[in-house]
Formats: C-alpha cells, structure tokens, sequence
C-alpha cells in the first residue's frame, strides 16, 4: 500500500509539473467538438442521434493522444529499466497509469459535455448519477486496455502508430455498448432498458483490469 | 441447405469450415501463448506464429467467401451485420499481432508481447461476438445457427466431411509451418 502510493504520488508530481498530456487531450478534445459543430450540417434532433456515437469516438481519440504520452517521461529519461529493477509490483505501476488517465479524461470530458450543451444545446445531466457512473465506467475500460497496449508496445519502433491500431479494435464492444447506454440516458429511458450494455462494458473493464495486473509483469522485463 | 438459394448455399461448405478452422486456430493462438510465458520455450513461440498465421489466412477466406454468398442472397456483398462485422474485427485484430511482430523490439521481447497480445484477443473475441450480436439483432441475416441440425442427413454427411478435411489441412499446415520457422531460426542462427 505505501508503495502504491508512493508510486502514485510521484505519477501526479510528474504529470501536475509538465501538463502536456493534459493540454494536449484537452485542446484536441475541444478541437474535435467544434470542427463537429461547423462541418455537421443538421438539424438539432438530427444531431441527437448521432451523439452517443461520436461522444465516445471522441473520447476515444482524446485517450489515445494521453496515452501515448503515458510513460514518455520514463522513455526519455531511460527509467523504465529502474523501473523494472525497482522491488515493486509492476501491477501497481499499471493501477497508478489508468489512475492518472482516469482523473485527466474525468476533466477532459466534463469540459465537453459543456461545449455540447453550449453549441448543440444537449445536456448529459437529466439524470446525473446514472451518467457519471456511467462515464466513469466507460473511461476504465477504455484506460485499463489503453495503458495495457501502452505497456505492451513500450519498447516497439512504431509505439504511437501500434497503439490506435491495437486499442480500436479491442474496444469495439466497449465502444458499442456505451454509445447504446448513451443513447438510452439521452432519451431518458428506463436503466432496465440499457443496463445489458452496462453489464457487458462492466464485465470488459474486470477482464482487462485483471488480465493488466497479472500481465504487466511479463511487460515490463527487460 | 435451404431451398431458395439455389447453388450460392454450395460456399457453406467451404466458408462455415474455414470459420471453425480459424477460430481453432486463434484458441491456439492464445494456449501456446500461455505455455510460451510460463515455460520459456522457442517452440510455443513458433506455434503461435504459425497457428496465427494460417488462422488469419483462413480468416481472410471466410471475409472472401461470405460476400460471394452475399451478393446473390443480399442483393448485396457487404452488409454491418452482426457476424461480419465481428469476423473483420477479428481480422483486424490479428493484423495488429503481426505489426507487433514486425515492429515489436527486441526478438526476446516480440515473442513475448505477442503471446500477451494473443491471449487479450482471443478473450476480446467472445465479448466482441456478443455484443455485436445484440447491437444489431434487428439486422441479423445470417442462416441460424441451427441450419445444420434442421438439414437432412446427406447435407449434413458432408457438411461434417467437409468441417473433418478442413480440420485435418489445418493441422497438416500447422506442422509444416512450424517446422520450416524452425529451420528458418536455424539458418539465421549460423548466419546462412
């Protein structure tokens, strides 16, 4: 436990000081939405139903630019050999990632879901608790498998081309099952309707939580 | 199989064994991968490239051979329904298993994140399936799965003829593949 917070104090020094990957996820997040809002031209109730869908892809985009930046600070100054040789678990190092990635896409999409409602007039918060469970659930799928594929092609030649074409294809039934429950939020229909699409998003992030824990150990040898 | 399509029903009997054949092949795919982490040993390696290999081959002849009876039942080759759309993920998939391959490091660590990479896809592939499955259930066009049950007997003989030989090629080419990665590990070692 104290390494682990350890591990995730030192994860928050280093990512709070330099705020690239933040920044970076922010600013294309809010570029995506507003190229949207001027190249869409249709209707309000038009646009409703497509949201969901292009909601999710966006976040996904946004991810994959913060995790690509994930262990660049241990790439450039060389640690991920400290790292391997640090008497720590390396399950713990995969936790502390998907907890950074998890509290910058938090922000992240709170920031969109304003710029929705400010330009589409959309709002995600008729039922609030439902939707931020929800989203939270859906950024730890996306960030556990994320940081899993990041771990993974770590030490590869093509490491920011690997991880889109890698992380898009494992997180279609993720993707599909959220924009489903979305969807369901957005038209205010009853959690009984929706909650298979819940049930299969929660039974990914467990798989992938697990398999990431038991797995990262493998990656990161030397 | 079933009466109304006529001689494009005849591909069933190449593309539903190719599908099985793939699909065994990726369960493969993720056994050797296991054995590879937990015993360190070059051969599960090899087998999981082969099997790898041969199941994306196989892989591809089922998204050849499905349109091709498509065109004629559908009206059209392509369509975003359930099986299709899961089968070309799973395509897509092992297509990111051999970049790894190719671009992965290290040889050491290659072999290593690919048996990790294969292990991950084959647990994506039941939860692909069936959440696609729900997705689009208002568009499901395939036969159902109980088409072979319902057929009679003589269908059905050679339907399981076919799945048998489909079975046997496979792993006759899973052994000549591995053997010739083998050989060609060897040759690399002594620089020929």
């Amino acid at each position: 436990m104290i390494m682990f917070k350890t591990l995730l104090l030192h994860e928050f020094k280093i990512n709070f000081r330099t705020k690239e990957a933040f920044f970076s996820m922010l600013s294309f997040g809010m570029v995506l939405i507003v190229s949207l809002a001027f190249s869409f031209n249709i209707s309000e109730e038009q646009f409703a139903t497509i949201l969901p869908g292009f909601f999710w892809i966006t976040v996904l985009f946004v991810s994959v630019l913060g995790i690509n930046r994930m262990f660049a600070h241990e790439l450039t100054f060389n640690a991920i050999s400290l790292f391997s040789s640090a008497p720590v678990n390396r399950g713990l190092i995969f936790f502390t990632k998907t907890i950074i990635g998890l509290v910058y896409l938090g922000i992240v999409e709170s920031v969109l879901i304003i710029l929705i409602w400010f330009f589409f007039h959309i709002s995600f918060l008729d039922q609030p608790f439902i939707v931020c469970g929800l989203f939270i659930l859906g950024n730890l799928s996306i960030l556990v498998t994320g940081v899993f594929i990041s771990g993974l092609t770590l030490s590869s030649r093509m490491s920011n081309v690997l991880v889109p074409l890698l992380m898009f294809p494992l997180l279609s039934p993720v993707i599909i099952s959220l924009t489903k429950a979305t969807q369901g939020t957005l038209q205010g229909l009853p959690i009984s309707d929706w909650q298979i699409w819940i049930l299969i998003v929660s039974t990914y992030s467990v798989i992938f939580t697990l398999l990431g824990y038991g797995l990262f150990d493998y990656l990161m040898e030397e | 199989m079933i009466a109304d399509q006529h001689w494009a029903q005849k591909i069933f009997y190449f593309h539903v064994p190719s599908a099985w054949t793939a699909f065994l092949s990726y369960f493969i795919v993720m056994v050797s991968g296991i054995l590879f982490l937990t015993r360190n040993q070059k051969r599960w390696d090899r087998l999981s490239l082969a099997a790898a290999e041969i199941g994306t081959l196989f892989t591809a002849l089922v998204l050849i051979t499905g349109p091709i009876w498509a065109y004629p039942v559908w009206g059209k080759a392509w369509s975003w329904e359930p099986r299709l759309t899961t089968t070309l993920i799973l395509f897509l998939l092992y297509i990111g298993y051999f970049m790894i391959r190719s671009f992965g490091g290290t040889p050491e660590k290659v072999s290593r994140t690919a048996a990790v990479f294969g292990i991950i896809a084959f647990a994506d592939v039941p939860i692909i399936y069936f959440s696609v499955d729900m997705w689009a259930s208002e568009f499901q066009s395939h036969p159902p799965r109980t088409v072979v049950a319902e057929s009679d007997s003589s269908i059905q003989l050679l339907f399981f003829f076919s799945l048998i030989t489909f079975t046997c090629v496979y792993f006759l080419m899973l052994i000549f593949r591995t053997h010739v990665l083998k050989l060609k590990e060897r040759f690399q070692r002594y620089g020929i």
